[in-house]
């Protein structure tokens, strides 16, 4: 076969790929996005702008408020904090696990408070929150810290009490003391735990910054949407809904990149050692 | 992409070893320690009381009485039921629909792949930010909360399901194809009982989920609930009254997470010993 | 030489006790390939956790050179069944791990470890990842794990159990080239008639209910027994009856 008859042939191969991808992977949602946003923009006709908007004017009112740099000021500000109180959160929550799932004596005497905290709804904390730092920066961040704590601190602890036997075997067997055992064997084998945890925390980080912040604030992106929302301003209120729903999503993805990037063990360690 | 079950799930993951270790102390001495701890505490915390701004935080003593009082004068009781009931419902209509939903794009690959995206994308949007939405559409009372408690919880039932019913045993799959079930037949006796245990986890987060819910609807829409009270008392600074109802919602927590237990015990009591096999 | 003396291990769970050993009393010499031989559930593991250190024997001693056994020993190197290399570090960084317990600095170690590799003959994978070697592999850096740290003594856990007929043949015969060429002390546990008399000087025999050794017979076939039809042998085919028997006996009398 000559050169030019490979070079169209695997053309064609690609071009046949490509086209099934389309269909398979892609058109669906595609399919049912252009139908929603169509249902929606139609809906604009005949329904009172302010209960929907519709997807032009969302866009719109996005491309205005990002020249604009309004959005880009409220999304930096909430970045921060959240981004304060997320690590001082997954720090907390990460250190605290080990030591509890290390030594039995910090679980027993911590574990009611823990499963208090957990099971509160944290949001009723808010209150009791301004009561003691006012309506600031602090109050915000310390909601974002306690709601990012429990769910990392109790993988990692479920993580290191969870560590395989064989793997405690190997470290006894092979004479690692007590600090080479926590570091080399029980930290590393509690890892696909401890993502986890961060996975939930990080998401729940930006519900929390949201909600503290039309909580308690007069900044950042739930600001805007406490007052797009009082004031019927509906287009601005998607944009900045859309904003937050990106976000979301880009942190989500974030983290599953780590996880990929540095932790591609972990697959084949739940894998063999159930 | 079900979440790990540990966390959301109150009461049940700390202080219990999932291996027992070689350990010379025994669980009614872990038990007396950790009562022990406890009143330390409150002792501790009743003292500092004597040199303690009162609006900062009330002593223990001060606390129960506020408790008693809002207790026997039927605030926190109403507030209380209203709050269970409104979370009931929204939980409740959020199970039909995220479940059923997640089951027919677990069974049914296009249903899958076109809501895929859009179930990723609400998943992530915080719902609070949609509230005023929910005003305007639903009016200022009992429906828009509904509405936000069912739009909190949907999505994790929705996903947990989808994975339930996608990480169903191949071997099981296989026993109703080699059996001649039809698809409707399989997805009823096989699928749907096979991911029972990821739509329990999903339940489980969810209701804590739908507890967030109950109580930011209840502040934002009529003031009413167990939210309503935390509003206002926060306002006021009536701290004792504060952590008084804090403690309550904190209750109604478990006792949901409880009542959810045992309906899984007692509906399928299966699952345990699926778990346990691991 | 290591002696085990009426070393006994009951079980307590929950409303049961299970005596897992039985006053098992037995020397192993210097040198000496013994293998421990048995039926599931008759003590065998146990009794090689217990001479390592992992496990603690309810009663009875084990004494090494002289000094009575506490705690894990550092004479004595371990290869596991279910192998147990830890996936998050490289070959060579797990043929370490033994070394890092005795602190011994980081050049050493690297230098050591590869050494070990080169004697199972894996030292062109130190730095891949665990989870892409095949199972035999794996074990063979399970043993290189186990030799870096120079043992007296080394103890091996049904080290083929979880392997294909194939690989499991070829690593026998690797383990009796090793130890012919290093001369250590093997104590070797194996459910496989074959794999007792292919590779060992002694096989002691194990009962269950409750675990105690009942015969201890010396295996006198010429080695090395890697370069001849050894399963063809005489005695080899006499000492496989016996073994079988006194296994075999043991079986119906349970019924």
């Amino acid at each position: 076969m000559s050169v030019a008859e490979v070079g169209r042939r695997r053309a064609t191969e690609w071009a046949a790929r490509s086209l099934q991808w389309l269909r398979t992977t892609a058109l669906p949602p595609l399919l049912l996005v252009i139908v929603i946003l169509g249902a929606w923009q139609a809906s604009g006709l005949f329904l009172d702008p302010l209960l929907i908007s519709t997807p032009t004017s969302v866009l719109t009112e996005l491309a205005s408020m990002s020249t604009q740099g309004q959005i880009w000021l409220a999304l930096l500000t909430s970045l921060e904090e959240m981004f304060i109180g997320l690590s001082i959160g997954l720090v907390c929550g990460i250190v605290l696990g080990l030591l509890m799932g290390r030594y039995w004596i910090v679980e027993t005497i911590l574990s009611p408070y823990v499963n208090f905290f957990n099971a509160t709804p944290l949001v009723v904390t808010i209150p009791l929150l301004v009561i003691w730092v006012g309506i600031s920066t602090q109050a915000r961040l310390l909601f974002v810290v306690l709601i990012t704590i429990w769910p990392v601190l109790l993988n990692t602890l479920a993580g290191v009490k969870n560590v395989s036997q064989g793997y405690i075997d190997v470290g006894r067997a092979f004479g690692l003391s007590e600090a080479q055992m926590l570091r080399e064997i029980s930290i590393p084998a509690a890892v696909p735990y401890i993502l986890a945890g961060v996975r939930v925390s990080v998401g729940l980080a930006i519900i929390g910054m949201i909600i503290s912040e039309i909580e308690v604030s007069m900044v950042g992106l739930g600001f805007l949407l406490t007052s797009f929302g009082n004031s019927f301003q509906t287009g601005k209120l998607f944009a900045v809904i859309l904003v937050t729903s990106v976000l979301g999503v880009l942190s989500a993805a974030i983290v599953r990149l780590v996880e990929k990037r540095w932790f591609r063990w972990i697959g084949e360690l739940s894998a063999s050692q159930r | 992409m079900a979440i790990l079950e540990t966390a959301r799930t109150p009461g049940t993951t700390v202080g219990q070893a999932s291996r027992p270790r070689a350990r010379k102390v025994t669980r009614r001495q872990g038990q007396a320690i950790q009562i022990a701890s406890l009143l330390v505490v409150l002792i501790l915390w009743q003292i500092s009381g004597l040199f303690l701004n009162k609006i900062l935080i009330s002593t223990p003593s001060e606390i129960l009485t506020d408790f008693v009082e809002i207790l026997l004068n039927g605030q926190l009781i109403r507030a209380f039921l209203g709050s269970a009931a409104e979370m009931a419902v929204g939980f409740g209509l959020a199970c039909v629909v995220g479940i059923s939903v997640g089951i027919v794009m677990g069974r049914w690959k296009p249903a899958e792949r076109a809501a895929d995206p859009l179930v990723s994308f609400g998943n992530a949007t915080p719902t609070i930010a949609l509230l005023p939405v929910m005003e305007v559409w639903f009016g200022l009372g009992l429906a828009a909360r509904l509405a936000f408690i069912f739009t909190i919880c949907v999505w994790s039932l929705l996903i947990n399901t989808l994975a339930g019913v996608k990480n169903v045993n191949r071997g099981w799959a296989d026993v109703g194809k080699s059996f001649g079930l039809s698809p409707l037949a399989a997805t009823r006796s096989i699928f749907i009982p096979a991911a029972m245990p990821f739509i329990f986890t999903g339940m489980r987060v969810a209701l804590a989920q739908a507890a967030v819910g109950m109580v930011l609807s209840g502040q934002e829409i009529g003031e009413t609930g167990l939210g309503g009270l935390v509003q206002e008392f926060g306002s006021f600074f009536q701290t004792g009254y504060l952590i008084g109802a804090i403690i309550s919602s904190t209750a109604l927590a478990f006792i949901a997470f409880w009542l959810l237990s045992r309906a899984q015990a007692y509906f399928f009591p299966w699952i345990r010993a699926m778990s346990a096999r691991r | 030489m290591l002696e085990i003396l009426e070393v006994s291990k009951t079980f307590e769970a929950r409303d049961r006790r299970v005596m897992a050993l039985q006053d098992v009393s037995l020397s192993v010499r210097d040198g000496e390939f013994l293998s421990l031989l048995g039926p599931s559930g008759c003590g065998k593991t146990t009794l090689l956790r217990i001479i390592d250190g992992l496990t603690e024997a309810t009663s009875g001693r084990i004494v090494f050179d002289g000094i009575e056994l506490q705690g894990v020993s550092r004479d004595m190197a371990f290869v596991f069944q279910d192998i147990n290399l830890l996936p998050w570090r490289s070959v060579v960084e797990n043929v370490e791990v033994g070394l890092e317990g005795r602190g011994v600095p980081r050049p050493a170690r690297r230098r050591r470890a590869l050494e070990a590799l080169e004697l199972v003959g894996l030292e062109s994978v130190a730095n891949a990842p665990p989870y892409t070697l095949s199972g035999g592999m794996q074990q063979r850096v399970g043993v290189a794990r186990a030799l870096a740290v120079d043992p007296k003594v080394l103890l091996m856990d049904e080290p083929f159990g979880h392997l294909d007929n194939f690989t499991r043949e070829n690593l026998q015969v690797e383990v009796a080239r090793l130890w012919e060429r290093l001369k250590m002390t093997v104590v070797f546990v194996t459910h496989d008639v074959d794999e007792a008399l292919f590779l060992s000087d002694r096989i002691a025999l194990f009962r269950t209910n409750p675990g105690r050794m009942s015969q201890l017979i010396a295996v006198n076939l010429k080695r090395p027994r890697w370069e001849y039809n050894v399963r063809a042998d005489p005695e080899y085919i006499r000492m496989r009856e016996v073994i079988m028997d006194e296994l075999e006996v043991r079986k119906l009398q349970m019924v």
